[in-house]
């Protein structure tokens, strides 16, 4: 840091360390506001009882993962660094020793578990509350988190649409409402209710308090009134205007002053007192387009229609999160709320934590969302103002950019003047900026004071300008502007290489090289970007910014995976064809494909007629292909869908055909990806897995050194480089989607609803004044998007923007909904100049042309040597599967089996003294309670405990069961040996083992029964099938001279061998 | 065990081990896992001194042993005195029961996940003596599962069962009997932590003459190094090839058998597929395409649900397809599961029958439809399933209703799957028919329910299966092999020669304390349980990774530097251990199976634009054949030679088409009736409603024949209604019209143009009173003028109307019939033959273009030629008219545009907006 300047807000920094009050902290860019989280942190930690009674909650996961290292490299130079000069570090130093203090009086044992560091995103914070709650929080049991829920929400959708066909359905009249409102076009109704779900977090609450048509109209007779008291009071006396406040004749005014378009009017031609009151204009548009006093009975009905269905959309995915097992993050913070709210009055969290949370920090609050500001507000209920617990807000509402992450940067305005819930918080504003050269400053400071609000505006989401003070002297060339015309995306792919790969060689701050970043707002403005920095050979890292889903080797593998699960795909089969890999030309295509039989192409692919017309090269490949598809067939389903994939990709040379060792990268991801959809080997959706796989992201290129870096603004945030280069300023922002019902709340929080229109009818200007609450809003977030795009820059900033030019080099107006459009009035006059030198170009020449006639494919076969497997030697297979029932009905014979077995033991133990039939039928209510225990049904119980005493008692009463069973030298029962077969390990249990004047016996137990004649035979059998376990058991036992037997006390049976 | 056991080293223990059955002693452990290795390991140990058999040692889990001791009172005297401890399904639907028996139940999401965590605290409580009292346990979470338990604890007590979690309790008393054999002496091996439930046991089996003694480990000095990695596949990619160097090398010089290998992965459960393949991949690089399936010398220590492998998934879907209705994928995937009879034999014409029914199936279909869409004649034929499931719905209505105890179910849906001819004609390998054993106790488990549980339903007994099977953990029997991957329980109290230990970050390890919910902390604390809190739990954890440095003689620890974008931090627990650099851990190379493949092909380049030329010039399909040669040559090559098209996805409701479709009926109906502009003008409102409603009544059954379970009910009477609106909106427009009559009504008539006949079907041409003849078609979508002008005109099928026939054609329009819309657009020669229908100087396109009407036609003349000879020529070029041609096309996958075209002309994939 430069010495000559001074930080200009000491001040404010030392009071928001003050540990007994709660703030709120307007941290604009490059104003160093982690360090101050940090110095807080370590603050708190020097006076709670347990660390986890802070809670710090960060937007991303890796912003808590920095600020956990940051604290702990505090910790760690406090315990083992000496006091470091520079105040700022000093000030970290004393506050972490402050904390190590406490640490060891309280035997926190900090250093040693991270964990009890309580830094965390909203989210892990929330699941932490619900884990510990699962009857509060009415989960039950914690669900998986689904980052990305749109198929549950589809799912929940269709089901609600399915109650049309339930005559028991409460909503069946409802749904069938919407259904005509919409045209009767279901799909389009499963996706606007999907979106609906989408977006529950914000209407649940609301849509849970009754509405009633009254009170609805109220408000929008309130709505009306304002904007007619608005045009008034700027309407000038000299000129006659409607009386009071009728505000039907204050639009017929308007109509009249205003063309439709909305500009005054020619004829009569309007006093130029009028015309230059912009103001005026303004409000008379807005009064032009009020909506009626009255919903129309038409609305009302669908209104009423969707308010009702709204709850039964959040019962069926709560049904449909159940069956799943799984929830998104809106569900667990709303879980988070109930269990906070209690059932009867406020949770005590002492009692469920064993701590209660005293102290919460929040980071880039100005992203808050409303769920989030909800759950503030009941983790703070009950605080007392000096009680010791505190709140600190940190977060810069000219940063807000998270808009369509559900972002509400009307919450930070409301905090930071009436607090939150019983808290109220001390405002201080930072103004050093510690990143960026004054001339970057400078700018900054001179464009935003003109392009963001003038006046702040808590519903419209306005947020004023606040100025910042480089700490960084001034260097030439801060910003330049770069003008480009008609669409020359060519010229400016280009111009944005040279930029960069000038700013490559230039040394960064301190030395090191410098960093460049290319921002840009939407990835699809990145199409003819990076194509100009592949030419430039300017290897760059792009963080989610190439979508995989067009990529060729990604395409193939998609073709693969959806021929290998369905035959019947015929565009995936004649692509799978056509890949690289086969390379099967367009002639022997239709030689094999065309035909009057209705065959699958792997039918084809069997037809040697068909085959007979096809090229012997074409045969050739189409042999090969079909040996390694016939492989993956015959084995589908076995192993996973992944593996089956690969396996065939691997096998007919997908490798070989990508261009780049990137693609193999881009394989794995998408690989990656299908076996993490997968369920037991199947897709359950191909469609929806289809169009998961375009949300898939190429990796940055990590051999790229990292000084180019190409992403969304959105994605910069938190992150500085040398130079930065905005290009494409000129784009679209996306299309805003429909939505089935809009709603806005009055500062005074009454509740304005409007429906979506019916498909085929006119705009509706209920629907569209909320709606252009929404894009004002936008257009907001519009100028803090540049705002964070410009504060990037440590050195340089780059703005490229395109623009329409006539022949007359009269440059036209950016469209409006774009970034340069706000950055005009700054940055306008810099087009007219080049307009007039440029020449005249054929910009519209497409970047790339298409190969219309090329085919790509391997050349021949495949020749090369698998490399070599891991040192090993299997031990072979040891397990025969050919006894196990196809029916699980044989289960109960089995049972029965182990129960006597476990008599014989127990009377062979006995040496059968004392065992007799009536002593064994005596055990009855033993014998079907081991039965239960065992899994034996109630219906199945009689019989086979009767079959368990027929068995003893047989044995009992025969002469043969007798003698086995009774007294013998060197008895053994359930003899357990271990012993080594070919190599493995095998444990055996060997069921009687003795000796008598014949030598030694080994004797196994079968239990099994036989109907109908020829017993003998059926013995036989039995001693065939068990003939070699028997063996095994006299080698293991050491006996292989013992007479080996098979004894049925079923059968009364009896097989001896030796 | 307060009496201080003697201590026994792990030598002298195998010695002991060795003396026999005759010795009397038990070896209990603290999880199953350990005893097995034990036994291993003592196996070792008798091979080594030259055995060949010998006599087992007992070496059993605690929770074995117990279970054993109950096992020998059930069948003595004492049966009559103990409870029947329930099976873990059993144990879950009690508590279940006991949930949906309270208030609470209303509220909760699903009674399934409470009652397992109730398992969890129920069984916590027992082992750590925790008073289950009003008074201790406030808080709602408490105060549930209090209630929940006692419920619980009464249906158990009233019924004579008990579970694990007091079995110790419960056979302790009895350990006097002399029909329970307690062992001589029990050595109590590598138990962490003794739960004062399991110290009393010990201690009762103690009083009654057991010696009691205590082993662990031997702590083995090892050489312990740690190396900081990339990121998780990093790790684990690493630690795979440093197990297979180490492989190669054996432990000791003089035994030629393999070193013992351990790699511990903490969060196992999340990465087990990745770990799996990786180490696959590095120990046996081509076991993908080997063909079969290869033995690995790796096993992997956590299964996967039952449910999961195919074969039960199958099972599981058999049995759903058994209900009134499934939801169309569900069914498709029993259809082509190779799980049931003549999946083989049937394969293709299987697949052709599901391409079929995916046309014309709603996202939810009723088994009976289906049987009647798989017997019809017009889809493909497949008849052993079309019998198959003829039968399992007989099946249905014969038994699948009401309710029945859990055993019967058990049988039906055994007899389901056994009509359809589960598990098929294919040789199931080893871990298929291990899976099946299983299954068969998951049914046999699911009868037994019937001892807690009333009679249920069919949908509550299969959606109970389907949970057990989720909840079933399965893991095919593995072989004895040199490398374990395991989670950090599993590695406790084992020995290895090599062990790598990963994913040991600041935020993974030591583990956070992890109280048990339904229990108050305090509780948890005071009896010391500790997982409840941080400082015993770190304690624990400092142990465990004490445990691992001396396990092996080699040890390496690993963290993974990153995980996405956030950076990440070495456990405190070892950062202590001095870093080594990735190469100082003798890794060897190992070439990967891709990169060899990825080297060993050469790629040419060809010109293939061309198929061979038509051979003759009819063709069917209309005068899309000619929109599809218009946009892009190779679409209608592809879709008009080659048939290509995707699959259909079943949708809720109709798609455009069939809505197109639905209101072409429409019209034809009502002109058919209404034939000139006169009839028009007589009919009376109720003569006209009658026809609109007849109209309509028409097209629906019409297009029902298509879509049978999809436009019915109160969705067809909708539709229904909108066709009325929409017809008499447009009869509006056609009142405003000068005379006309209707000379053709959705007539066929062949069309050529360059050598190419079509069969085009014109919606609708009228003679006009002004003369020459109006060609009329119905657009329900967006539709432009514009799209017949100039080169490749993108709609081209009015234009060949126009020419194709004979008559004179003064005008052409389109009939915009929407909601909202309902107006002709088009182009005439004459003004006012039309309302809305200009000539061509007030066209804004058309009049750039061209001159007069006759220019016009003349122009449409040329290009139809030109794409009507493009096509019979054989022309196949990838060349879409435009970039975002391609938006609306099926076939980028076929012709390889985003190869071609590689930045962006495809058009799809534009980002989000703002993302
Ligand atoms: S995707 Fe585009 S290039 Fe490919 S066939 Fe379709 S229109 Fe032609």
């Amino acid at each position: 840091m430069n010495d000559a300047f001074r930080v200009p807000d000491l001040a404010e920094r030392e009071k928001a360390l003050d540990p007994t009050r709660s703030f709120i902290v307007q941290a604009p860019a490059g104003s160093g506001k982690t360090e101050l989280l940090i110095q807080r942190y370590l603050a708190l930690l020097g006076g709670v009882e347990r660390p986890e009674e802070i809670a710090a909650i960060t937007f991303t996961i890796k912003a808590a993962a920095e600020m956990r290292l940051r604290v702990y490299a505090a910790l760690a130079a406090a315990r083992s660094h000496p006091r470091p000069h520079a105040a700022h570090e000093a000030l970290t130093w004393d506050l972490a020793r402050a904390a190590l203090v406490r640490n060891d009086a309280l035997g926190w044992r900090l250093e040693e578990s991270a964990e009890r560091l309580r830094i965390q995103t909203v989210d892990a914070l929330c699941m932490s509350l619900t884990r510990q709650m699962p009857v509060l929080s009415q989960f039950g049991g914690q669900p998986e988190v689904i980052e990305d829920a749109r198929v549950l929400f589809g799912e929940a959708a269709r089901n609600l649409l399915a109650a049309l066909e339930d005559d028991q359905h409460p909503a069946a009249a409802d749904v069938a409402s919407l259904l005509t409102h919409l045209d009767n076009n279901a799909g389009d109704a499963e996706k606007l209710i999907a979106a609906m779900l989408a977006r529950r977090d914000h209407w649940i609450r609301t849509l849970g308090k009754p509405s009633d048509r009254a009170s609805l109209e109220a408000t929008l007779d309130k709505v009306r009134a304002a904007a007619v008291n608005n045009a008034r009071a700027l309407w000038p006396r000299q000129f006659p205007a409607p009386f009071e406040s009728d505000v039907d004749a204050w639009i017929h005014h308007a109509n009249a002053n205003l063309t439709k378009a909305g500009d005054w009017r020619r004829k009569p031609p309007t006093p130029e007192v009028l015309e230059a009151n912009l103001a005026l204009r303004e409000a008379l548009r807005e009064v032009q387009a009020l909506p009626a006093a009255r919903y129309t009975d038409e609305q009302w009905q669908v209104l009423e229609a969707i308010l009702r269905l709204a709850p039964y959309a959040i019962v069926e995915l709560r049904y449909v999160f159940a069956k799943h097992g799984k929830a998104d993050f809106i569900e667990f913070s709303l879980a988070a709320l109930r269990a906070l709210e209690g059932e009867d009055g406020p949770t005590d969290l002492m009692l469920v934590l064993d701590y209660s949370i005293r102290h919460i920090l929040v980071d880039e609050f100005q992203d808050t969302s409303f769920s989030q500001f909800n759950l503030l507000e009941k983790l703070t209920s009950g605080w007392e103002p000096e009680d010791g617990r505190t709140l600190f807000l940190v977060g810069d509402p000219m940063q807000s950019i998270y808009r369509f992450r559900e972002a509400e940067v009307a919450l930070f305005l409301r905090a930071w003047h009436h607090g939150i819930g019983t808290v109220s918080l001390a405002p201080l504003t930072l103004r050093a900026n510690f990143r960026s050269q004054a001339g970057i400053v400078e700018w900054v400071n001179a464009t935003f004071a003109r392009i963001m609000p003038a006046v702040e505006d808590v519903a419209g989401g306005a947020v004023t300008y606040s100025h910042s003070k480089a700490m960084h002297a001034a260097e030439a060339g801060a910003v330049r502007v770069h003008a480009f015309f008609d669409g020359d995306f060519a010229g400016e792919g280009r111009r944005i290489a040279d930029v960069a790969s000038a700013a490559m060689k230039e040394a960064g701050r301190g030395g090191a090289p410098g960093s460049v970043a290319i921002l840009v707002r939407n990835r699809s403005h990145l199409l003819e970007i990076l194509p100009c920095l592949r030419a430039a050979k300017l290897p760059y890292r792009a963080v989610e910014i190439e979508s995989l889903g067009q990529r060729p080797v990604v395409r193939d593998l998609l073709a693969l995976t959806r021929a290998l699960s369905h035959l019947a795909d015929r565009v995936a089969w004649l692509a799978l064809l056509r890949a690289p890999w086969c390379g099967l030309t367009l002639a022997d295509l239709f030689a094999l494909g065309s035909g009057e039989e209705a065959l699958t192409p792997w039918e084809a692919m069997h037809d040697k007629a068909r085959l007979a017309s096809v090229s012997a090269d074409g045969r050739a490949r189409l042999e090969r292909t079909r040996a390694i598809l016939a492989r993956c067939i015959a084995a589908r389903r076995r192993a996973s869908l992944r593996d089956c994939v690969e396996g065939a990709w691997l096998a007919l040379g997908g490798p070989a055909c990508v261009e780049s060792a990137l693609d193999l990268e881009e394989a794995d991801i998408y690989l990656d990806h299908l076996e993490a959809s997968e369920e037991a080997g199947a897709l359950a959706d191909l469609d929806a897995f289809e169009g998961s796989v375009a949300d898939l992201y190429a990796l940055p290129d990590m051999s790229a050194p990292d000084c180019l870096q190409v992403m969304t603004i959105h994605k910069a945030k938190g992150l500085e480089f040398d130079t930065v280069i905005v290009p494409g300023l000129a784009g679209w922002g996306g299309k805003d989607d429909r939505k089935l019902f809009l709603w806005m709340e009055t500062p005074e929080s009454e509740l304005l609803l409007a429906p979506m229109i019916s498909t085929g009818s006119e705009k509706d200007p209920l629907y569209e004044l909320i709606r252009g609450l929404d894009k004002r809003k936008e257009e907001h977030e519009m100028g803090r998007l540049l705002y964070v795009a410009a504060t990037r820059a440590r050195r340089r900033l780059h703005l490229l923007g395109d623009v329409k030019c006539g022949h007359d080099a009269v440059v036209k107006e950016p469209q409006s909904r774009s970034l340069l459009a706000k950055l005009w009035p700054v940055v306008g006059g810099e087009f007219a100049p080049p307009a007039e030198r440029r020449a005249p170009s054929n910009a519209n020449a497409p970047v790339a042309t298409v190969r219309q006639a090329e085919l790509r494919r391997l050349k021949g076969p495949l020749t090369y040597e698998s490399p070599a497997a891991a040192a090993w030697n299997a031990p072979a297979e040891t397990r025969a599967y050919d006894d196990i029932e196809f029916s699980w009905v044989g289960d109960t014979a089995r049972r029965v089996g182990s129960v006597v077995h476990r008599w014989l033991q127990r009377i062979a133990e006995d040496e059968a003294k004392g065992w007799t039939r009536t002593r064994i039928e005596r055990e009855l209510p033993a014998i079907m309670n081991e039965l239960t225990a065992r899994g034996v049904v109630e219906g199945d119980l009689a019989t086979a405990s009767s079959r368990v005493i027929t068995a003893l008692a047989s044995s009992l009463e025969d002469p043969r069961g007798k003698w086995l069973l009774g007294p013998q030298r060197n008895a053994r029962n359930e003899y357990r040996i271990s012993t080594v077969i070919d190599g493995v390990r095998r444990d055996l249990v060997i069921d009687r083992m003795f000796e008598d004047l014949a030598g030694a016996w080994i004797v196994d137990y079968k239990t099994s029964s036989h109907e109908g004649a020829d017993l003998d035979r059926f013995l036989a059998g039995e001693e065939g099938r068990y003939r070699p376990q028997l063996e095994r058991y006299a080698t293991a036992s050491g006996k292989p001279g013992a007479r080996r037997a098979l004894y049925f006390p079923l059968l009364k049976g009896w097989r001896e061998w030796a | 065990m307060h009496r201080e056991p003697a201590r026994l080293e792990k030598s002298e223990l195998f010695e002991r081990l060795a003396l026999g059955h005759e010795a009397r002693i038990t070896v209990v452990t603290p999880n199953a896992r350990l005893a097995q290795a034990l036994g291993s390991e003592f196996a070792a140990f008798q091979r080594s001194r030259g055995l060949q058999a010998w006599e087992t040692a007992d070496v059993l889990p605690f929770g074995g042993l117990v279970a054993r001791l109950w096992e020998d009172a059930l069948y003595s005297e004492l049966a009559a005195a103990v409870p029947v401890p329930l099976s873990a399904p059993q144990e879950q639907a009690l508590w279940e029961e006991a949930i949906h028996a309270t208030r609470y139940a209303q509220a909760l999401f699903s009674a399934a996940p409470a009652a397992a965590q109730c398992r969890a605290a129920w069984k916590l409580a027992h082992a750590w003596r925790l008073p289950l009292e009003l008074s201790r346990f406030p808080g709602e979470d408490a105060r549930a599962f209090l209630d929940w338990s006692s419920r619980y604890e009464r249906a158990t007590r009233d019924r004579r069962q008990t579970d694990a979690a007091r079995l110790p309790d419960i056979v302790a008393p009895h350990l006097a009997h002399a029909a329970l054999r307690k062992p001589a002496t029990l050595i109590v091996f590598g138990v962490d932590i003794v739960t004062p439930q399991m110290r009393d046991f010990v201690d009762a089996l103690a009083r009654h003459g057991c010696e009691i003694v205590e082993a662990a480990p031997p702590a083995r000095r090892a050489e312990v190094k740690r190396v900081a990695l990339t990121d998780a596949r990093e790790e684990i990619e690493m630690a795979a090839r440093w197990a297979r160097s180490r492989l190669a090398t054996p432990a000791k010089a003089d035994v030629p058998c393999p070193p013992r290998i351990g790699v511990v992965v903490p969060d196992l459960a999340s990465c087990r597929a990745r770990v799996q393949r990786v180490f696959a991949n590095v120990l046996r690089p081509d076991h993908l395409v080997a063909g079969e399936v290869v033995a690995m010398p790796f096993n992997i220590s956590l299964g996967l649900p039952l449910a999961e492998y195919p074969l039960i998934a199958d099972a599981l879907l058999v049995i759903g397809l058994a209900s009134h209705e499934s939801a169309f994928e569900q069914a498709s995937r029993v259809i082509r599961s190779p799980f049931i009879a003549g999946a083989e034999s049937e394969m293709q014409a299987r697949a052709r029958l599901d391409a079929e029914l995916r046309k014309r199936c709603g996202p939810a279909v009723a088994l009976d439809s289906l049987v009647r869409l798989a017997k019809s004649p017009r889809s493909p034929r497949a008849p052993l399933l079309a019998d198959r499931i003829e039968r399992l719905a007989q099946f249905r209505k014969a038994g699948l209703f009401g309710t029945k105890p859990a055993s019967e179910w058990a049988r039906a849906f055994s007899e389901a799957l056994r009509l359809m001819g589960f598990p098929g004609e294919r040789t199931l390998d080893s871990s298929e028919h291990q899976a099946l054993d299983k299954w068969h106790g998951l049914l046999a488990e699911l009868a037994a329910l019937e001892r807690v549980v009333g009679k249920m339903g069919f949908n509550a007994a299969r959606e109970r299966l389907g949970s057990m099977a989720r909840e079933a953990i399965f893991q095919p029997e593995a072989r004895d092999v040199p490398i374990q991957v395991m989670g950090i329980l599993e590695s406790a109290g084992q020995e290895f020669d090599h062990l790598w230990v990963m994913g040991l970050t600041d935020e993974a390890w030591p583990l956070a304390a992890r109280p048990d919910p339904f229990i108050p902390v305090p509780l948890q604390r005071a009896a010391g349980i500790p997982q409840s809190d941080p400082v015993s739990s770190l304690d624990l954890d400092r142990r465990i990774t004490q445990g691992w440095l001396t396990s092996a003689a080699e040890v390496v620890v690993s963290h993974p530097r990153m995980k996405k974008e956030s950076e990440l931090a070495p456990s405190p627990l070892i950062a202590s251990i001095p870093a080594v650099a990735l190469e100082e851990l003798g890794i060897e190379r190992c070439a990967t199976l891709r990169e060899t493949i990825r080297t060993a092909g050469a790629i040419e380049q060809i010109e293939d634009g061309t198929a061979p030329p038509i051979a003759a010039p009819a063709h069917s399909g209309g005068t899309g054949l000619f929109k599809d040669q218009s946009e892009c040559p190779f679409r209608a090559f592809a879709r008009r030679r080659l048939a290509s098209e995707p699959l259909e996805t079943p949708r809720p409701g109709l798609d455009p088409r069939e809505r197109g479709n639905l209101v072409h009926e429409m019209m034809k109906g009502v002109w058919k009736r209404l034939d000139t502009s006169d009839a028009l003008a007589a009919a009376d409102d109720a003569s006209l409603a009658a026809i609109l409603g007849t109209s309509a009544d028409e097209a629906i059954a019409s297009v029902r024949r298509h879509r049978p379970d999809v436009l019915a009910g109160r969705y067809a009477v909708l539709e229904h209604a909108r066709l009325m609106r929409l017809a008499s909106a447009w009869l509006a427009i056609e009142r405003e019209r000068p005379g006309f009559a209707i000379v053709t009504l959705e007539e066929k008539r062949p069309i050529a143009f360059g050598g190419v006949t079509v069969n085009a079907k014109l919606d609708r041409m009228d003679r006009l009173a002004a003369g020459g003849h109006a060609i009329i078609d119905y657009k329900t979508g967006e539709c432009r003028t514009a799209s017949w002008m100039g080169k490749r005109p993108t709609e081209p099928q009015l234009p060949m109307y126009a020419l194709g026939g004979g008559e004179d054609v003064a005008a052409v329009a389109f009939g915009v019939v929407k909601t909202g819309e309902a107006r002709f657009k088009g182009i005439s020669r004459e003004p006012k033959l039309l309302p809305g229908v200009v000539t061509i100087d007030k066209d804004y396109n058309a009049k750039k273009m061209y001159r007069d009407w006759d220019a016009l036609v003349g122009g449409w003349r040329v290009e139809l030629e030109a794409i009507g000879r493009g096509f019979a020529a054989g022309d196949a070029r990838v060349d879409p008219k435009r970039p975002d041609t391609c938006k609306n096309c099926d076939q980028p996958m076929f012709c390889r545009i985003a190869e071609k075209a590689p930045f962006g002309v495809a058009g799809a994939g534009e980002g989000d907006p703002d993302e």
